[in-house]
């Protein structure tokens, strides 16, 4: 009640400046507007750079903390801030929006969700990653599986769909991405044998327009790749926000392990479409090409990492690439109007593929399944990087890995599916003592090894790069700093007292830039003085 | 009904509080008068853990792979979750608390099962995780007062504190006997580097300019490292001030204690396995 009263007096005081208003074509121009944080990734491309270049090498030196917001509650704090028209947008665990004063950090509004009591987050943390804004809405998805719109001057309700039963273990806790009319949406779930879906939802009234599954059924093209079935809790779970072309009206959504996890047994086949890349019409969700990473995944080596579109030079030809750096410790380049395989390079250490064929397939080392005794793979159950976004700068053309470098003993036992219920087969047991991290980076083209930033251990912050010549990332030591693109030597840091996992954004207030992360249980907001 | 009705006790108990403990209470008395207790449901009386058999716990086993090894490992070692391998878990210290855990979850922490494994499940679940921590079943079988002594004389307070007492190298002991049993306790005093707890990975800290400081790495991080020498002292150094940090794999600065004779160790661990906090 507090908090609404503090909502109205400010939209009293400051009118239609609170009042945002979004159009689709903003968010397709958001490239032309650095002042704003449209999108999770920054905008469609999803390479989170930013052109707001005050901030640079030479003065970063001086950046400081503008406010600290703290976040109540228990879970991980994951968020994103989403900046539009003078408002921030965070999210906090379980499922709550907060609208903050980016001048200030002083809470506008606040949306909570009540969680049930019998709440079903099976393989995740309780957290949620980051809002959508289209026209005068917020839209984010829920713990128990559902999708809200919310009005982005008061965080009133417009609508609230569900999107499936979280008793079965679907729940949402990636940012939703807007796109024309529509809100789309990704579910989680894969360890929990779902059957993985991409839906679109009608943003003026919440209707479903459309869902395409990432695991077919019977008499679908792909269920051959599945073994009896196996199929019907195949998982593919589509966990964090895809990417868009709107040139080309293609969506780039990266789905899950196959369920079980790591038991492939009963699974025999490659799987289609899991771990895998799914390019789809945005107005009908059709699938137009699709490129599977892993086939026959027995990591839990989701693809799920951010799609980048990047135009590159690849053999001297110009070419509209998608490239992403996969769980299972390879950098891809694709070509994004076909899905034609062009290019991969491993980008940290992996012990379970000789390469990549001509064909974008991997050749799998014998002997590399997890087994009941334990199984010494690299990279880890969590991958070479996992959901931490990484960052492609067109000033350097250099792409920036958030790197995880262990390795574990993966363990393989039986799966009997359960409804709401893991349903996973294994697990593993990490080399943590030896393991460590970086920001990476790598040449876009070939994925070499440009230069590393070391880190004490396996890194859960996503990477920001800047037209200010600067990468900033974060620690789980509780370091968040800035390095110079180029060379990635360190130039800044803050030791904010709480471990950094979340990605970096940047946006102007009033004219001056600011860059926030969430860490520990916090927001953070910096400036220069 | 009943499900409903365990639904709604166990949500209210979450909020914690004394309106939620006095409706718990009618709730579970009215469950209490129209059926068995939950535990009885399908013929389970609530028998102490430690009574399952090889069959119990075969069953245990084949449904935390299922339901737990994704957070706490395979092993019990820790992944999401903490590692299960402890003598006393602090939230659940008995077996009603481990029983409840398992159905309520912890809020914002780890899920709950509900009864969707049924009563003998849960129990055999429980039972499992238990012997995941051998350790709270040991009983360290020397004499602790002799122990005393023993770890008086052996000079342990030089780098051990116990109850406020002594100098802080090596981990503080004032609680180790809940944290650690015997087994491991022995094998800590006869090979201290097989195992190196956390925070005390040695390491020996080489500033371009300067000399080399070896000793514990207090903390690490991509831009500050702290090194406590063996004389006590702390040191801090800029990472970008070091030529090197070597990190010294299966070193530790305790020395062992395998020459003690066995009764003397014996009583030794059974001091330390008396060690369990502050009252």
């Amino acid at each position: 009640m507090k908090r609404l009263t503090t909502a109205v007096a400010l939209i009293c005081a400051c009118g239609a400046a609170l009042a945002a208003q979004v159009p689709s074509q903003r968010l397709v121009d958001a490239a032309q507007e650095p002042g704003s944080w449209l999108t999770y990734s920054g905008g469609y491309a999803g390479q989170r750079f930013s052109s707001l270049d005050q901030i640079t090498v030479a003065n970063v030196g001086n950046l400081k903390p503008a406010w600290v917001y703290q976040v109540a509650g228990n879970g991980q704090v994951e968020t994103s801030a989403i900046v539009a028209d003078g408002v921030m947008y965070v999210t906090e665990p379980p499922t709550t929006v907060t609208a903050l004063d980016p001048k200030n950090g002083r809470p506008i509004w606040s949306y909570v969700r009540p969680m049930p009591s019998n709440l079903r987050n099976i393989g995740f943390p309780i957290t949620n990653r980051g809002v959508a804004i289209l026209n005068d809405m917020v839209f984010v998805g829920t713990l128990d599986s559902a999708v809200v719109a919310l009005d982005a001057a008061t965080g009133a309700v417009r609508w609230e769909t569900k999107v499936a039963d979280n008793g079965t273990g679907h729940s949402i806790t990636m940012a939703p991405l807007a796109v024309k009319d529509k809100i789309i949406v990704g579910i989680s779930g894969g360890e929990a044998g779902i059957r993985g879906f991409v839906d679109a939802y009608e943003a003026t009234t919440g209707k479903l327009a459309w869902r395409t599954y990432t695991v077919p059924t019977a008499g679908e093209q792909g269920v051959e790749t599945w073994a009896g079935n196996s199929y019907g809790n195949g998982a593919g779970a589509t966990w964090l926000t895809g990417s868009y072309d709107p040139a080309l009206n293609l969506l780039y959504w990266g789905t899950g392990n196959p369920g079980p996890d790591w038991n492939g047994d009963v699974r025999v086949g490659d799987n289609l479409y899991t771990s895998s890349v799914l390019a789809l019409d945005a107005d009908t969700g059709k699938m137009q090409w699709h490129f599977q990473y892993t086939p026959h995944d027995v990591h839990d080596w989701d693809a799920n990492q951010i799609q980048v579109l990047a135009d590159l030079t690849i053999d001297g030809r110009p070419r509209k690439a998608l490239i992403t750096a996969n769980r299972n410790a390879f950098y891809y380049v694709l070509d994004r109007v076909t899905g034609e395989f062009l290019h991969a390079a491993p980008y940290a250490k992996q012990t379970w593929a000789k390469g990549i064929d001509a064909k974008g397939r991997p050749r799998v080392v014998e002997g590399t399944d997890p087994t009941p005794e334990g199984n010494l793979v690299y990279p880890s159950l969590q991958g070479a990087t996992n959901w931490p976004s990484p960052s492609f700068s067109p000033r350097t053309g250099l792409f920036y890995v958030p790197v995880r470098e262990m390795g574990s003993y993966y363990y393989k036992t039986d799966a009997d599916y359960e409804p709401g219920q893991p349903f996973t087969g294994g697990g593993e047991r990490r080399l943590a003592d030896e393991a460590w991290g970086a920001v990476r980076a790598l040449d876009a083209r070939t994925g070499a090894k440009v230069w590393d930033f070391r880190l004490p251990s396996p890194s859960w912050s996503g990477v920001l790069s800047t037209a200010g010549g600067l990468v900033f990332s974060g620690s789980n030591e509780g370091n968040f700093y800035a390095l110079n693109a180029t060379s990635g030597a360190p130039l800044w840091q803050f030791q904010v007292g709480g471990m950094v996992r979340s990605n970096p954004t940047t946006f102007l207030v009033d004219g001056r830039q600011h860059v926030s992360v969430a860490a520990g249980h916090a927001v953070f907001v910096f400036a220069l003085p | 009904m009943l499900t409903a009705f365990s639904q709604f006790r166990i949500g209210t108990a979450w909020r914690g509080g004394c309106r939620g403990a006095i409706v718990a209470t009618v709730v579970t008395l009215l469950i209490g008068g129209v059926a068995p207790p939950a535990l009885a449901q399908d013929g389970v009386s609530p028998r102490p853990l430690s009574a399952a058999d090889a069959a119990d716990l075969a069953e245990g086993k084949r449904l935390y792979n299922a339901q737990c090894a994704l957070c706490h490992g395979i092993d019990g070692s820790g992944g999401y979750g903490p590692s299960l391998l402890r003598p006393t878990f602090v939230r659940a210290p008995d077996d009603a608390g481990l029983l409840t855990i398992l159905r309520a979850g912890i809020p914002g922490l780890m899920p709950g099962f509900g009864d969707a494994n049924g009563a003998r499940r849960t129990w055999q679940l429980a039972a499992f995780v238990r012997t995941l921590n051998s350790a709270g079943g040991e009983r360290a079988t020397g004499n602790p007062e002799r122990g005393l002594a023993i770890y008086e004389k052996q000079g342990c307070a030089n780098c051990h504190v116990t109850a406020g007492q002594g100098r802080a190298l090596g981990p503080d002991l004032t609680a180790i006997g809940l944290q650690r049993g015997p087994t491991y306790l022995t094998e800590s005093l006869v090979a201290p580097a097989a195992r190196v707890p956390e925070g005390h990975v040695v390491v020996t800290a080489r500033p371009k300019t300067g000399a080399a400081v070896r000793g514990v790495r207090v903390s690490e991080d991509a831009f500050w490292v702290h090194v406590r020498d063996v004389g006590g002292r702390l040191h801090a150094f800029r990472v970008a001030d070091l030529a090197e940090l070597q990190r010294e794999a299966g070193a530790s600065l305790m020395p062992t204690y395998r020459t003690l004779p066995a009764a003397d160790l014996g009583d030794l661990v059974a001091y330390l396995a008396s060690l369990r906090g502050q009252r």
